[in-house]
């Protein structure tokens, strides 16, 4: 087991620093370099020009570059945003926080209202409501996630005023209110957006683990309980559920890069000051620096997570476990 | 899914029959309509009313398809282009050229597509639809790269591959003859089913603005536009996104039907 942890954690290095090389390398082989988004249409200083070249390493060989950009990433240097003049990671890190808050609440609601849905459905194939549960979830996840977002913005913000439109929370709010009432504030902004993913995401988990328990449900051992007269509903979620879980978690790796990717047009809709909204303002002002220390890190994110879904599904297999 | 497949063909038609007719029979979608009127709801005149700059929406509606589909279209035919090369070339022979083609599909696979879309567009610059299609499309291929090589390593030990390299096929014309047809089915359906991706790519790209640039229509950007006047005129945003669900699944449906019709063994 052990052996296999480290043999698959290396692998996950070695996607995040192949990842970097070729966002890296994407950026400096196409046409417009960094240089030209910097200085725009004004008139500079030769010398001033130059300076720059060198700090953006343009000119220099491809290797060389790519090299310095990883040395300096391993100390915790990604560069300098075009547009803030700060260090990228000091940035990423101010973004860290509010994008884990909505991409962990998202998972944690997907991972307990997605799995009993999905598991219900299974388990009441011809019910009116599971064709329901099935129909609604299909139709949200073709609906875009910008898309569910702005209705709902509509919605929750303008024609039934009660949430607000966008931010992470109340700049207005008094510096000395009581914990209560800012955890009620953050709970309020994140109303909107939470519900948002959800929608744009949760068909994934609720069909994945409606095809694992309708298969399970037909186990040797599912109906040698329900023979020996164990009650339904200890079938369903002690012999049904947990055997079925196995398959989900290993999707769960596969749902990452979908949260990244719904964050930045979610974040983008409530103004939610994540990774994913920055993501998308650094690319519109063209801050490259800021939008490949951004990748970086979500590429990143995207490899931790996949790797704990793949070790959780070991730890969580018996067969897999003691192999 | 038995249902499924005429509605998939009916929903399709009614898209490409709005980006193909639609622009004909509507007004100029980048100038104000003649009585001037902004912000007005459907009329006998104007169908579906007209934008925050009297503009006809329906006319922005039909152009819009037209340069969404375009750019859907063409980015998936270069998707499949790439995909199926490297697909074959990393599953149909042995040797280091294979397993180095098909460790790098495994590392296309494992980025996520928004963050190199954005990356590339940001090294670009805004970006025109052509040059809007060749990214999607150079993003979208390692999905359909993973099921080709899939595909030609099941295919090419299969008896009928086996026969034609006894009658002495080279190994070129094994794999472009007779594994290389073998594979289109799945990346086929994998094609159909990804249009619906890059649809939503598209209009994502286009709503953070970065995507086709504004008077131009897409579905996207007129969905950017909405955003600002969502208290007075909601029908904005609902228009451009109903026309975007429909095409997304009418694809998703048409790829479902696809499956069914191609790979019976697989149901």
């Amino acid at each position: 087991m052990i052996g296999w942890v480290l043999r698959r954690t290396a692998a996950a290095v070695a996607l995040v620093v192949l990842g970097t090389i070729v966002l890296v390398v994407l950026v400096h082989l196409l046409p417009g370099d960094p240089l030209t988004a910097i200085i725009g249409d004004r008139a500079i200083d030769p010398a001033a020009r130059d300076a720059l070249a060198a700090r953006w390493g343009i000119g220099r060989p491809l290797p060389t570059v790519v090299a310095d950009f990883l040395r300096n990433a391993l100390h915790g240097d990604l560069g300098t945003s075009l547009a803030e003049q700060r260090p990228v990671a000091t940035i990423l890190r101010e973004r860290l926080g509010p994008t884990i808050l909505l991409g962990g609440t998202t998972l944690l609601v997907n991972f307990t209202v997605g799995l009993f849905l999905g598991t219900w459905s299974a388990l009441h194939p011809e019910s009116r409501r599971a064709r329901a549960i099935g129909a609604i979830s299909l139709a949200t996840y073709t609906i875009p996630a910008f898309v569910i977002g702005l209705g709902l913005v509509w919605l929750g913000a303008i024609a039934l005023p009660w949430f607000p439109a966008g931010g992470a929370s109340d700049p207005l709010l008094d510096p000395e209110a009581g914990l209560v009432a800012v955890l009620l504030d953050r709970a309020h902004h994140l109303a909107l957006p939470l519900l948002t993913m959800v929608l744009a995401t949760i068909a994934v988990p609720i069909r994945q683990q409606r095809s694992a328990a309708l298969e399970t449900a037909h186990a040797a051992w599912v109906v040698a309980a329900r023979a020996r007269g164990v009650a339904p509903r200890r079938v369903a979620w002690q012999h049904v559920w947990r055997p079925a879980l196995s398959p989900v978690i290993t999707l769960l790796g596969l749902w990452l890069p979908m949260l990244v990717s719904g964050a930045v047009f979610v974040e983008a809709v409530f103004a939610w000051p994540g990774i994913g909204s920055l993501l998308a303002t650094a690319t519109a002002q063209r801050d490259i620096p800021l939008v490949i220390g951004t990748g970086v890190v979500v590429i990143l994110l995207v490899q931790v997570g996949s790797l704990l879904a793949d070790i959780l599904q070991r730890l969580l297999d018996p067969v897999q476990r003691t192999a | 899914m038995t249902r499924a497949r005429p509605l998939g063909i009916a929903l399709a038609l009614v898209v490409v029959m709005l980006a193909v007719l639609g622009p004909l029979l509507t007004a100029d979608p980048l100038t104000a309509t003649v009585d001037g009127l902004v912000l007005q709801g459907p009329t006998a005149r104007h169908w579906l009313g007209t934008d925050q700059f009297g503009r006809d929406v329906l006319a922005r509606l039909a152009h819009g398809a037209r340069l969404s589909l375009g750019i859907a279209g063409l980015a998936i035919g270069i998707a499949l282009v790439i995909g199926s090369f490297l697909g074959l070339l990393a599953g149909g022979r042995d040797g280091l050229g294979a397993r180095l083609c098909s460790r790098a599909i495994d590392l296309a696979l494992s980025l996520p597509r928004v963050v190199v879309l954005l990356v590339l567009v940001a090294a670009t610059g805004t970006l025109g639809p052509l040059a809007l299609a060749a990214v999607l499309g150079l993003t979208g291929w390692p999905a359909i790269a993973r099921l080709t090589r899939g595909e030609a390593e099941r295919l090419r030990h299969a008896p009928y591959v086996l026969a034609a390299r006894t009658l002495g096929a080279s190994p070129r014309r094994q794999l472009l003859a007779h594994v290389l047809p073998g594979t289109l089915p799945a990346a086929l359906i994998a094609a159909t089913l990804g249009v619906a991706d890059v649809l939503l790519l598209e209009a994502g790209l286009s709503y953070l603005g970065i995507g086709v640039q504004p008077p131009t229509p897409t579905w996207g950007n007129m969905i950017l536009e909405a955003q600002g006047h969502l208290a007075t005129a909601p029908r904005l945003l609902l228009i451009p996104a109903l026309a975007l669900v429909t095409a997304t699944a009418a694809a998703t449906l048409l790829g479902d039907a696809l499956r069914a019709r191609l790979s019976p063994h697989r149901r």
